[in-house]
C-alpha cells in the first residue's frame, strides 16, 4: 500500500467511529466559529482609530503616520527618508497605485538588493486587533522587497482597515494568493538570553503610512 | 563558515535522564540562562493573558477546534491534500521519520541542491532531518537565530521556542567570533544579531532549497501557515527554487478563520505577544507572473506515531501547538533545562511525546520526573491534561514491568501493609520509636533509609505520644 | 438532632498526619466540631492510595480505593486535612469501569469528599472566633488543593479571622515546592533544587511562620528551611486556626 493509503487507514482505524458525512463535518466546523466574541478581543468602535493607536503605542515595534490621500505619499516618504538620512534611492514595490504617483526627485527601482536601505509597498488591508498589515504576493509584488530592506514603509488605505483577525479571514475568501503575510511590526528576536532586539533578518524599522481615503475622511475628526 | 559539528544523538538519551539532570543541576550558568529566558517568557505570558479577558474562552474554543479536526482527521487530510495539489504543491506522505527524511533528501537531490536553508521546525528535529541532510552531503543552514547558534555550538535545541535557551550571551560571542570571523562584544547583543544577519543574508539568497515546518495546515485552502518573529521563514522559502514543508499530520485546521483562535493562543502563550511579527500563509509554488517565489513547493505529511496516538488515549496530546508554555512554567524544566530530557521535545509535553517517539523502555524516567503539580495543564493554551497523560505513561510502565524492582518492591510492601489496617498500625507503632532515636532537637539530620530526604533537608522527629490513631484510640480527642 | 444540623463527618486523617503530626488531626477534629459537625474517625483507614496511583500501580490504588470507600460508607461527608489526599479520592472514579456499580460508588465517594478548609468555608460557611496569634505568616498553596480542588481563598479567609495574624504574600506561592510525593525520593537532586528556590522565597517574606494545608509539602519546606538555618516556623494552618498562639510548629516537640 502507498504511504498515503497506509496513513489514512491508520487514522481511520484509530478513530474507531465510521467517517462522518462531509456536510455534517462542515456544519460542526462552522459551529466552532459561532458566538466567538467571548473568546476574542472586543470589536473596536472605530477600526481605523484602533489600528492607528495600536501601532502608535511605543511598545509596538513600528511607527505610524497618517496622510490625506495617496497623492501625499511621495512627500511623506521624502520626509521619512530625510529623517532617517536614507538618501533618495527607494525600492518601490511595482504596484500600479504606487507607480502612478509622482516620484520626482527619487531614484526608483523595483527589486530590492541584499543590502537595500528602504522600500515602500502597499498593503492589501490592515487589522486593528493586532496592528497587522496584510501583504500579498503577485505580479506586482515581490516578497523579498518586504524582507531585504533595513527600513520598510507600508502604505495602507483607511478604507481597508478591518477589526479582527476573523474579518481578515472572511475578506480573503476564495483562491488565496501564493503568499499572504500578516506583518505586525518590524522583525525582532529574543533568542539571545530573551533580550529583545529589532531587525533579526527582516526589516529593523517598519513605518506604516495610513492613507485617509474614506469619503468623509478626517473631516469627522475636526468636528467637536 | 566551517561546517558545524553534527550532533551525536547517542550522547544524550532519555534513558540517561538522571545523570543528565545531575549534570544540568551542576551548571550555575545554565540555571541563569534558563531563568533569564524562561522567566522573561513567563512574565510576558502572564501580562498577555491578563490583558486578554477572553483567554479562557479562547482556550476552550481552541481545544474544541483541534478536537474536531482530529476527530475528522482523515477527511481533513484528504481535503488539504486535494487543495494543496490544486495549487500546484506536490504532497508527499511519510509513515515514519526515516521515510520523511528519505523523501526530503530525494527532493533535494532532484533539485541538485548543495545547500538548504532551514527555518526552525521541531518536526525536522523529530525526524532527524539535520542528520539526514548531512549524510546526503547537503550543507544545512539554520536561519532562525537560535538554531544558528545551536548549530554553531553543535548542540540540539533545548527548548521548542527558544532552542538556544541554554546558551549565555558570552558563549554566543565566542561562537560568532570563531564562525563569523569577526570580533564580537558579549555585552552588545544587537551587534551580535547584526553579525548573524550579515552572515546569513548571503546564505538565504544562495540556497538551492528552503525547508520549513508548518504551524498550521489550512484544509480549506491547502495553504501552509508559518509564524516567525525574525522573518527567516519568508527568507528561507522565497529565494530558493524549491520550498519543502515537513509537517506532522496533526497540524490541520479546517479554515483560516479557525486558525485565528489558535494564533491568538499561540503567540500569547509563547512570547506574550498578541500575534507573531510574521504570520505567513504559503499556498503553492510561484504562479505565472509572480515576481518571486519557489518554482516547486513540496509538503511532506508525516505520521511518525501520530495515528497511533490517536487510537491509544493520547489524542489530546495532538492538540499541542508547540508554544512552550508548559516547559517555561515547569519546576523541573526550570531547574534542568531541555537537554537533560535527552529527547527532541523537552519538558512536560516532551515527557508525553518522547515515549511515543523513542519507546517507553527508553524513556520511562521522563513521565516519572514530574511532581504532578498541574501547572503545565493550567497554562496549556489548548487544555491538554498533561499530568493525566503522564500518569497514563506511568500506568503503562508499571503494567509492562518497566519500573525498577526496588520501586515495585517498595510499592508492593506499602500496598500489602496499607491494605491491612491492624498490621499497618503495628508497623507505624514499631517504626516511630526507631525513627525517634535519630532525632535531635525535634529534627532528624541523618538516618538510615532516609538518605534521599536527609541528604538535602531535615526530617521532623515523629511525635512522642505515638501516631494519631493510637492517641485517638486511647481517648484523645483534641 | 438531624443530620442537616449536625452532619456526620468521617475524618480522613491521612497517613502522614497519622504518623508524623497527630496534632493536625486533632486540630481538624476541633475545627469541624466548632463548625457544628459530628466527627468520627473510622479505624479501618490507612492511606488514600496515592503512592500506588502516582507510581502507576493502578491495582494497588484500586484496592486502596475500595477499602477507603468501604470505611467511609456511613458518612455524609469525608474531610481530609490535605488537598493532595482529598484530590486522590476525587480521582477514584477513574480507577473503575464507567457504568460499573463500583464506579458509581467511587463517584459518590468523590462527591462527598472535601479538603478541610474548603469544607469549613464552602460547605459550612464557618469562620473561627476568639483565636489569636500575634505573628506574621505567609501561605504556600499546595498544588493538588489549588488546581484540583480550587483551594486558594478558603484558608486565607479563615486565617483572616485570627486576631493579630498578619498575612504576607509569598512570591511564587502557587509554584510547586518540589515535594511531589514519591518524586522527592525518586529525584532528590531536582526536588532539592526546587525546594531551595521555594525556601529562598519564603525567607524573603520575613514572616515568622509558614502555613499550608498539606503536611507533605510542609515537611519538605520546613526541612529545607531548617537545613538552611532559617528560623521560620512551619505548621499546618489547621493548628493555627484551632489553637492560635498555642499551636506548635514542625520539629517543636511537646507543645499542643
Amino acid at each position: 500500500m502507498s504511504a498515503r493509503a497506509d496513513i489514512l487507514s491508520a487514522v481511520r482505524r484509530a478513530l474507531k467511529a465510521p467517517p462522518a458525512a462531509p456536510d455534517l463535518i462542515v456544519a460542526e466546523a462552522a459551529a466552532l466559529l459561532e458566538d466567538l466574541d467571548p473568546a476574542r478581543p472586543p470589536a473596536p468602535a472605530d477600526p481605523v482609530e484602533a489600528f492607528f493607536a495600536k501601532i502608535d503605542d511605543p511598545a509596538f515595534a513600528a511607527s505610524i503616520e497618517r496622510i490625506d490621500g495617496i497623492r501625499a505619499l511621495p512627500a511623506a516618504l521624502r520626509s521619512y527618508m530625510a529623517r532617517h538620512r536614507l538618501g533618495f534611492r527607494l525600492c518601490l514595490q511595482p504596484q500600479e497605485e504606487l507607480r502612478a504617483l509622482s516620484w520626482a526627485g527619487f531614484d526608483l527601482h523595483h527589486e530590492a538588493a541584499p543590502d537595500e536601505a528602504v522600500a515602500l509597498a502597499a498593503g492589501r488591508r490592515g487589522i486593528s486587533e493586532t496592528g497587522s498589515v496584510v501583504l500579498e504576493s503577485g505580479p506586482d509584488s515581490r516578497i523579498l522587497n518586504l524582507f531585504l530592506p533595513f527600513h520598510l514603509v507600508l502604505a495602507v488605505r483607511a478604507s481597508t482597515i478591518l477589526g479582527r483577525l476573523e474579518d481578515h479571514a472572511e475578506a480573503s475568501a476564495g483562491l488565496p494568493p501564493r503568499n499572504a503575510i500578516l506583518m505586525t511590526g518590524a522583525s525582532g528576536t529574543s533568542d539571545i538570553e530573551g533580550s529583545y532586539v529589532r531587525g533579526a533578518h527582516g526589516p529593523r524599522f517598519l513605518h506604516v503610512i495610513l492613507i485617509e481615503d474614506r469619503p468623509q475622511g478626517r473631516l469627522e475628526e475636526v468636528r467637536p | 563558515m566551517s561546517a558545524a559539528p553534527e550532533l551525536h544523538p547517542e550522547t544524550r538519551r532519555p534513558a540517561r535522564f538522571k545523570a543528565q539532570a545531575a549534570e544540568a543541576l551542576a551548571s550555575p550558568r545554565l540555571k541563569l540562562a534558563l531563568d533569564r529566558t524562561a522567566g522573561n517568557a513567563e512574565a510576558k505570558r502572564g501580562a498577555a493573558v491578563a490583558a486578554f479577558p477572553g483567554f479562557e474562552a479562547a482556550r476552550v474554543r481552541g481545544a474544541a477546534i483541534k478536537d474536531h479536526t482530529l476527530r475528522h482527521l482523515d477527511h481533513y487530510l484528504e481535503s488539504f491534500a486535494a487543495r494543496a495539489e490544486a495549487l500546484g504543491t506536490k504532497v508527499h506522505w511519510a509513515r515514519t521519520a526515516d521515510e520523511a527524511c528519505r523523501i526530503t533528501v530525494e527532493i533535494c537531490r532532484q533539485a541538485g541542491a548543495r545547500s538548504a536553508t532551514r527555518s526552525k521546525s521541531m518536526l525536522g528535529e523529530e525526524i532527524g532531518l539535520p542528520h539526514a541532510l548531512a549524510e546526503a552531503g547537503i550543507e544545512r543552514v539554520e536561519t532562525d537565530l537560535a538554531e544558528h547558534i545551536v548549530q554553531l555550538a553543535g548542540d540540539p535545541p533545548s527548548h521548542i521556542v527558544w532552542p538556544a535557551m541554554h546558551i549565555a550571551r558570552e558563549q554566543v560571542a565566542e561562537l560568532f567570533a570563531e564562525h563569523h570571523q569577526t570580533p564580537q562584544d558579549p555585552d552588545d547583543v544587537p551587534s551580535m544579531v547584526e553579525s548573524a544577519r550579515r552572515v546569513l543574508r548571503g546564505k538565504f539568497l544562495g540556497a538551492d532549497v528552503g525547508i520549513s515546518g508548518a504551524n498550521f495546515l489550512i484544509a480549506e485552502t491547502g495553504a501552509v501557515c508559518t509564524v516567525t518573529n525574525e522573518g527567516n521563514a519568508e527568507l528561507t522559502t522565497t529565494p530558493p527554487r524549491v520550498h519543502i514543508v515537513t509537517a506532522g499530520i496533526e497540524k490541520l485546521v479546517p479554515t483560516l478563520a479557525h486558525a485565528m483562535t489558535l494564533l491568538r493562543l499561540l503567540a500569547r502563550s509563547a512570547t506574550g505577544a498578541e500575534i507573531t511579527q510574521y504570520t505567513t500563509f504559503h499556498a503553492g509554488p510561484k504562479r505565472p507572473g509572480d515576481l518571486d517565489g519557489p518554482e516547486e513547493m513540496h509538503i511532506v505529511l508525516v505520521d511518525n506515531g501520530r495515528s497511533k496516538m490517536l487510537g491509544e488515549g493520547l489524542e489530546e496530546m495532538l492538540r499541542c501547538i508547540r508554544c512552550g508554555a508548559c516547559m517555561n512554567h515547569c519546576v523541573v524544566y526550570r531547574q534542568i533545562g531541555g537537554h537533560a530530557y535527552g529527547g527532541v521535545y523537552p519538558g512536560p509535553m516532551g515527557a508525553v511525546l518522547t515515549p511515543v517517539l523513542q519507546g517507553l523502555k527508553e524513556s520511562r524516567a521522563l513521565p516519572q520526573a514530574c511532581t504532578l503539580n498541574g501547572k503545565c495543564a493550567e497554562v496549556c493554551p489548548v487544555k491538554i491534561p498533561l499530568p493525566t497523560l503522564l500518569r497514563g505513561w506511568r500506568i503503562r510502565s508499571w503494567r509492562e514491568g518497566l519500573e525498577p524492582t526496588t520501586v515495585r518492591a517498595g510499592i508492593g510492601l506499602w500496598a500489602f501493609v496499607a491494605k491491612r489496617p491492624r498490621l499497618y498500625r503495628l508497623g507505624v507503632k514499631a517504626a516511630l520509636p526507631v525513627l525517634r532515636i535519630f532525632g535531635r532537637k525535634g529534627w532528624i539530620e541523618k538516618a538510615p533509609l532516609l538518605g534521599a530526604w536527609t541528604d538535602q533537608r531535615d526530617f521532623p522527629t515523629p511525635p512522642r505520644g505515638g501516631s494519631f490513631m493510637a492517641q485517638y484510640k486511647a481517648g484523645r480527642r483534641s | 438532632m438531624t443530620s442537616a444540623e449536625r452532619p456526620r463527618i468521617g475524618l480522613f486523617v491521612t497517613c502522614l498526619v497519622d504518623a508524623m503530626r497527630p496534632q493536625t488531626g486533632f486540630a481538624a477534629i476541633a475545627l469541624l466540631e466548632r463548625a457544628g459537625c459530628a466527627v468520627e474517625v473510622p479505624m479501618a483507614q490507612t492511606c488514600c492510595g496515592q503512592p500506588g496511583w502516582n507510581s502507576g500501580d493502578e491495582k494497588a490504588a484500586r484496592d486502596m480505593a475500595l477499602r477507603v470507600i468501604e470505611a467511609f460508607a456511613p458518612h455524609e461527608h469525608v474531610v481530609a486535612p490535605s488537598g493532595s489526599c482529598a484530590a486522590t479520592i476525587r480521582d477514584y472514579p477513574e480507577l473503575f469501569e464507567p457504568g460499573s456499580p463500583m464506579r458509581a460508588r467511587a463517584e459518590a465517594m468523590a462527591a462527598k469528599t472535601w479538603e478541610l478548609f474548603s469544607f469549613l468555608t464552602d460547605v459550612r460557611k464557618w469562620r473561627p472566633e476568639g483565636v489569636s496569634l500575634p505573628a506574621s505568616a505567609t501561605y504556600h498553596d499546595s498544588c493538588s488543593g489549588l488546581r484540583h480542588l480550587d483551594v486558594k481563598a478558603q484558608p486565607r479567609k479563615l486565617l483572616a479571622a485570627v486576631k493579630g495574624l498578619e498575612m504576607r504574600p509569598l512570591p511564587g506561592s502557587e509554584v510547586c515546592c518540589g515535594f511531589g510525593g514519591t518524586f522527592c525520593v525518586k529525584y532528590p537532586a531536582i526536588s532539592n533544587a526546587v525546594a531551595t528556590e521555594k525556601a529562598a522565597n519564603i525567607e524573603s517574606t520575613g514572616a515568622d511562620l509558614l502555613l499550608g494545608g498539606d503536611l507533605g509539602c510542609l515537611m519538605n519546606m520546613a526541612g529545607k528551611l531548617r537545613r538552611r538555618g532559617s528560623k521560620i516556623r512551619v505548621t499546618h494552618a489547621a493548628e493555627v486556626l484551632a489553637w492560635g498562639e498555642k499551636a506548635s510548629a514542625l520539629g517543636e516537640e511537646g507543645a499542643a
